[in-house]
């Protein structure tokens, strides 16, 4: 019950996000220079008001405004300007499971391994395995995605002959990139786990549960895990946003068909639609996320109580 | 003869820090002997939790490193068990209590979480088992509605009642050893006199001996059978109670007992403190370490550790060790009567 109520008042929350974000980029976008109908071949007068008025561009500003809100309001993103034939919302129909997909292999990747490294970095404290796990994340986290993504290219691609070097449709090819996506996120919750473990480590009920006669396995799985998780699941809601912002650069690399190279090509061409398209499936996307992370709390921490 | 069921000898515990080695306990010896409730008394930093947790190998290593002694339990010494040993003893055989309730248990399980793993570990309980286990051990501690509230999480009870718990935990495999480490520093007095209450009642229901740690010697009273009365680190006085009380032997302990208010001397005598700091473990005077602070001091005491000296044997009434030289002036003070104050 309790859980419901918090779950209307983060919709109603989230419906005035998303018109203030749509608001906002409708004013922004029509404010910089240039317009979708700009490009290399010089449009004549006739074309071009045929065109305007195609895409009801030759209404007055507040018309654009209302009926754009009202067709998004109906999940209606529009024609792309520039992808000719195709609707926002089947460019988004199809770009978008592949980043998702994308994005959850990267990040279980980057949880798997991070955790893991974290955890053991926590318990084996200045050991070996502590030390090259560090080392291997400030790499992970210093190394940008592009570079990382070369490296792996020429080691598996060409050297050991692993992987394909890109496409996408077959579980070998969203290997690569998964991974490179994941490193730097990777990187970032071995660092909070290690960080968060330690701290749960030095509290007196951890030595309540060894005093009981429990194993190491057992106290840290049992009593500790659960603490030790909180900074790296806050850290989980802006980790999306970023694996997502993060993933365009693979995408090129990689050749994926996702959402990454729709968003920069929109901006840079002034597809109107298509950026508003993209820019709001992310806004909803990143408030869902946040709103999973308020949500998890309170299951992780029982004194955490919903609001 | 009755055997001891727990020897310590000579135990010595360090730390080692990056500005020396913290010298946490020297030297001490003592004996637990089946049902008694042994207190071990001393101002913070004098080494009586780190030796009691160097019984159950919980101090953390490194830093810590137990240099030498032996604690002798059920005919082994427990330095010398592997963890995987030592994990039997823990919690079944010697249970330990702890000072925060607030802390000492986790937020982030419920009560019964917490309550059946130690008899699913060492009793071998299954899940159904151990909780009917667990509803009866929080009905022996005396919380109201055990069944209902044993889902509940920590934050939910008081301070007193999660001691009560902490209790009930500990005395869940019958232990032979409960180690109490200042169990009610953190609750108000009320709670306190209950929790000692329920500790005795324990006692006298399950027959186990208790290590009851504290810097309260009103505690010390009305629970413990025999005191140990630690200083730097170092045990400096031994006796039963009563003698304690009546004829203290050691400097150190004359000032703790004249700090503390008494109901048998007149209202209006000035409580004493105890000049000066405790001493700094990682560089102990040579001599007597409480010598700084002692208004009896000699240049003898600054020569040499006084040795521990005993009178009467271990079993008879008045069986007294102390570790000083000018012990006989020292029960002399402590028989005259503390300065009065004028009436107004």
């Amino acid at each position: 019950m309790q859980v419901l109520v918090f779950l209307l008042k983060r919709l109603g929350w989230m419906l005035i996000t998303v018109w203030v974000v749509f608001t906002l980029s409708f004013f922004l976008m029509r404010a910089i220079p240039g317009g979708p109908l700009n490009g290399e071949r010089v449009l004549s007068e006739s074309v071009r008001a045929q065109l305007e008025q195609r895409y009801n561009l030759d209404d007055p500003l507040y018309v654009q405004y209302t009926t754009h809100l009202w067709n998004t309001m109906c999940f209606d993103f529009g024609p792309s300007y520039k992808l000719q034939d195709f609707t926002v919302n089947e460019v988004l129909a199809q770009g978008f499971p592949v980043s998702a997909a994308l994005g959850i292999l990267g990040m279980t990747f980057a949880l798997l391994l991070g955790m893991t490294a974290g955890v053991v970095s926590a318990v084996r404290r200045t050991s070996i395995y502590d030390f090259s796990f560090m080392l291997l994340a400030t790499l992970g986290i210093a190394i940008p995605s592009f570079v990382l993504a070369s490296m792996a290219i020429v080691l598996f691609v060409f050297y050991f002959q692993i992987f394909p070097a890109a496409g996408w449709g077959e579980l070998k090819q969203i290997v690569l990139p998964a991974m490179c996506l994941g490193a730097p996120f990777a990187g970032y919750i071995a660092r909070l786990t290690r960080t968060g473990m330690l701290e749960v480590l030095s509290n007196d009920y951890i030595r309540t549960a060894y005093a009981k006669g429990l194993s190491t396995r057992t106290v840290i799985l049992r009593h500790a895990l659960r603490g030790s998780i909180l900074p790296v699941v806050s850290y989980l809601g802006p980790a999306c946003a970023g694996i997502l912002t993060g993933s365009l650069v693979l995408e090129k690399i990689f050749a994926i068909p996702g959402m990454g190279s729709h968003f920069i090509e929109a901006a840079l061409q002034r597809d109107f639609t298509l950026g508003m398209g993209a820019l709001l499936t992310y806004t909803v996307l990143l408030y869902v996320m946040n709103t999973l992370v308020d949500l998890s709390y309170s299951f992780i921490d029982p004194r955490v109580v919903l609001e | 003869m009755v055997q001891p069921i727990l020897q310590v000898k000579n135990l010595e515990v360090e730390f080692v820090t990056d500005d020396g080695i913290v010298r946490a306990v020297n030297d001490i010896s003592f004996d637990l002997y089946p049902g008694e409730t042994l207190g071990i008394v001393g101002e913070s930093g004098s080494g009586k939790s780190v030796a009691n947790l160097t019984i159950l190998g919980l101090i953390p290593q490194p830093p810590g490193h137990v240099k030498g002694g032996e604690v002798l339990f059920a005919e082994q010494d427990l330095l010398k068990l592997s963890q995987r040993q030592f994990r039997t003893i823990r919690g079944k055989r010697i249970a330990m209590i702890f000072q925060d309730p607030m802390t000492a248990l986790n937020p982030f399980l419920t009560i019964q979480d917490q309550l059946i793993e130690v008899s699913m570990l060492h009793l071998g309980h299954t899940r159904a088992a151990a909780i009917q286990h667990a509803v009866e051990l929080l009905e022996l501690v005396g919380i109201p509605a055990a069944a209902s509230r044993i889902t509940e999480y920590p934050h939910q009870f008081s301070g007193g009642m999660r001691q009560r718990v902490m209790i009930a935990m500990a005395l869940s495999c019958e232990p032979d050893i409960l180690i109490a480490d200042e169990p009610t520093t953190a609750l108000d007095v009320t709670i306190q006199a209950q929790i000692l209450d329920l500790l005795k009642a324990m006692q006298d229901k399950r027959g186990m001996a208790i290590i009851f740690i504290t810097h309260d010697l009103g505690v010390v009273a009305s629970i413990c059978d025999r005191v140990l009365v630690m200083y730097g680190g170092r045990k400096v006085e031994q006796t039963d109670t009563k003698t304690l009380f009546a004829a203290a032997r050691h400097p150190y302990t004359l000032g703790l007992l004249h700090s503390a208010p008494r109901w048998d001397q007149p209202q209006l005598t000035r409580l004493q403190s105890i000049e000066g700091q405790p001493p700094d473990m990682m560089n102990l005077p040579a001599g007597c370490a409480f010598a700084p602070r002692c208004q009896w001091k000699t240049d003898e005491c600054l020569a040499a550790v006084p040795e521990l000296v005993s009178i009467g044997s271990e079993f008879s009434e008045g069986s007294h060790v102390f570790a000083c030289i000018h012990a006989d002036q020292i029960q002399q003070a402590g028989s005259t009567s503390r300065e009065e104050l004028p009436h107004a």
